[in-house]
């Protein structure tokens, strides 16, 4: 033995197993298990569970402090709050909100940010190129304006990745930009067309509804 | 009992040097630490668990290098020099024995790659997801975070001091060797989560003003660091000492389990601040964060002073026969080797009887160099080596020069 405390050469025959020091098992086998408890096993479980917050008929999603938005009965939220929702630690609304329907995402982001609509739509674009669907993701078309139902204005464009297609739009107000990205097979998103029109123009400043 | 003073016999010359060698035998003090161990489960582990975690780093933070590369430069330069800063704060504050750079690097790279990618950013998600599915939206807002980072970061950090004390179970042996350890490991683990956090933030500012962003964030994750991953680890990995035992420190449960829950309960109390007092408002928020600052203070500074009285046996029995041979004073030795009372008074002790010609400042080179003294002592296994003449030279030059 080696003041290192471990032999430096054989492993004593007593000892070894497969040229290894038996001994150590010991100390490497908790940090296999967590690894497969953290890295395998609780996802799996998390994958086992399904969501199960459907959105009833007059359910409102409160995307930004100020703007909320109308998501059709029957969609499942994944993450987000209703404006009924009111959490201890004064949140009013999270970051990001996620609904989701025969596996097309309603994505919305909400964040700081100073410049134009289009400047938005544009980095929205950019980072979507990298983070997105590793089969690519390329823009279809030019920009739209849209115009909800509120009056809040913003832009709207498609985009196509090798199997879905989808939707982004954005909006900004009082320097909080709002992405929006829907996506899902062109067969799905088809089909939900008219629940991801009523949920695009539902987007509602609430300070201006209230004047 | 009497009040007459029965008085202790200095060891004499064999005996004290028997200690020392008993001392530096248990202690494990001056062990070398090696890293490329073949025959070793802990080594091949250790390279698969960093490797997962290095390969998840880089498939992550790869494709958005360009478009965030701001943010990535940001961040690694705040975080490095935060790490480097806490780094020299760790350094200084390993005065016993000091931990081989390799092992703390060993640890900073473990805490740094694998625990934060391959095991906490998965689990997380994970969990948090669960919280939300099974308790709903509001709950998960409110809980996720303080009822998630205790159990998955702090078991995937704790995980690797238990594969190092596998790695280096002659250099690990002591409660003191826990907290510095553990401390590298927590280090790791924060500065990578803050590049995480940097690119994070700069993803929800849409990828626009990405320095001013990440160093916004950074600023705000370093002001409030003290009740950090640095800290949280190393009492988690003292509470390990306790609870496994080694050579040098027998197996005290309770106490190990003790640390290992207010390592727990300190991550989940912060995490969870603004759900448990955020309706009595900001103030009430700040205050409770600074009452956990306190209180994480606080139990490092017991843990410390739990390793410390074991430690500093160690050191007075490496450094006694260097007393019985004159090289020091016995005063010189309690100003080393004492508890932190003792040291003030015997410091005092020993300028005040200093020999005549030598400065105050000098004498306290004399203090440093006896460390050095100790150190070299068992690195030495005790005996004699060329590190530990120069040493005992030092001091006797520090002590000839006059001022």
């Amino acid at each position: 033995m080696s003041r290192s405390g471990l032999s430096r050469h054989r492993v004593p025959a007593e000892h070894r197993v497969l040229g290894l020091d038996r001994r150590t098992f010991a100390y490497a086998v908790p940090a296999l298990v967590v690894y497969l408890l953290w890295a395998w096993l609780v996802p799996w479980i998390d994958n086992q569970v399904p969501w199960d917050d459907p959105i009833r008929a007059g359910d409102v999603l409160q995307v930004t402090d100020d703007v909320t938005m109308t998501p059709s009965a029957g969609w499942g939220l994944v993450s987000g709050l209703r404006t009924s929702d009111k959490p201890r630690d004064g949140t009013v609304a999270t970051d990001q909100t996620v609904l989701t329907e025969d596996g097309i995402y309603f994505e919305v982001t909400q964040g700081p940010f100073t410049g134009s609509t289009r400047r938005l739509l544009r980095q929205i674009n950019r980072i979507s190129t990298t983070t997105g669907d590793p089969a690519g993701f390329s823009v279809t078309g030019s920009p739209r304006p849209l115009t909800t139902d509120s009056g809040l204005r913003g832009l709207v464009e498609g985009f196509e990745s090798q199997r879905n297609v989808g939707v982004s739009a954005a909006f900004v107000v009082d320097d909080t930009g709002i992405e929006v990205q829907v996506i899902g097979t062109p067969e799905a998103m088809k089909q939900k067309r008219r629940d991801i029109e009523a949920m695009l123009l539902s987007f509602t400043d609430t300070r201006r509804d209230d004047s | 009992m009497t009040a007459t003073a029965v008085p202790v016999p200095a060891p004499d010359a064999d005996e004290a040097l028997a200690r020392r060698r008993d001392a530096i035998a248990v202690s494990g003090w001056g062990a070398p630490y090696r890293f490329v161990q073949p025959h070793n489960a802990c080594f091949w582990v250790y390279l698969l668990l960093v490797g997962l975690g290095l390969w998840k780093f880089v498939t992550l933070s790869l494709p958005t290098a360009e478009i965030f590369a701001d943010a990535n430069t940001a961040a690694i330069v705040s975080s490095g020099l935060f790490a480097l800063v806490f780094l020299l704060f760790l350094h200084s504050f390993d005065r016993y024995e000091k931990t081989p750079g390799r092992l703390a690097l060993t640890a900073f790279i473990a805490g740094g790659f694998a625990a934060p990618w391959a095991f906490a950013l998965p689990g997380n998600a994970a969990l948090m997801d669960l919280y939300g599915k099974v308790f709903g939206q509001t709950f998960a807002e409110d809980w996720e975070a303080g009822l998630t980072a205790p159990f998955v970061e702090e078991t995937s950090k704790a995980v690797f001091f238990v594969l190092l004390l596998g790695l280096a179970p002659v250099v690990i042996r002591t409660v003191y060797d826990g907290l510095m350890v553990g401390a590298y490991i927590g280090l790791g683990f924060q500065i990578l989560e803050d590049v995480l956090y940097g690119q994070n933030s700069a993803m929800s500012h849409f990828g626009t003003d990405q320095t001013s962003t990440v160093l916004e964030t950074f600023a705000v994750r370093a002001i409030t660091g003290i009740p950090s991953h640095a800290l949280y680890t190393a009492l988690f990995s003292a509470g390990l000492v306790y609870v496994i035992g080694t050579v040098a420190q027998p197996r005290r449960v309770g106490r190990g389990l003790a640390l290992i829950a207010t390592a727990m309960l300190l991550h989940g109390l912060w995490d969870s601040a603004a759900a448990l007092v955020g309706p009595l408002g900001a103030a009430a928020v700040s205050a409770m964060m600074l009452g956990l600052t306190v209180a994480a203070l606080v139990a490092l500074m017991l843990a410390i002073r739990l390793g410390g009285t074991r430690e500093r046996g160690y050191l007075r029995a490496i450094l006694q026969p260097e007393v019985v041979d004159g090289t020091i004073t016995e005063a010189e030795l309690d100003a080393v080797a004492g508890d932190r009372r003792q040291r003030r008074h015997a410091r005092r002790t020993a300028l005040r009887s200093r020999p005549k010609g030598v400065s105050r400042r000098r004498e306290k080179h004399v203090m440093k160099a006896t460390l050095d003294l100790a150190h070299d002592l068992a690195a030495a296994g005790g005996g004699e080596s060329r590190q530990v003449a120069h040493s005992r030279t030092e001091i006797a030059r520090l002590r000839a020069r006059r001022h």
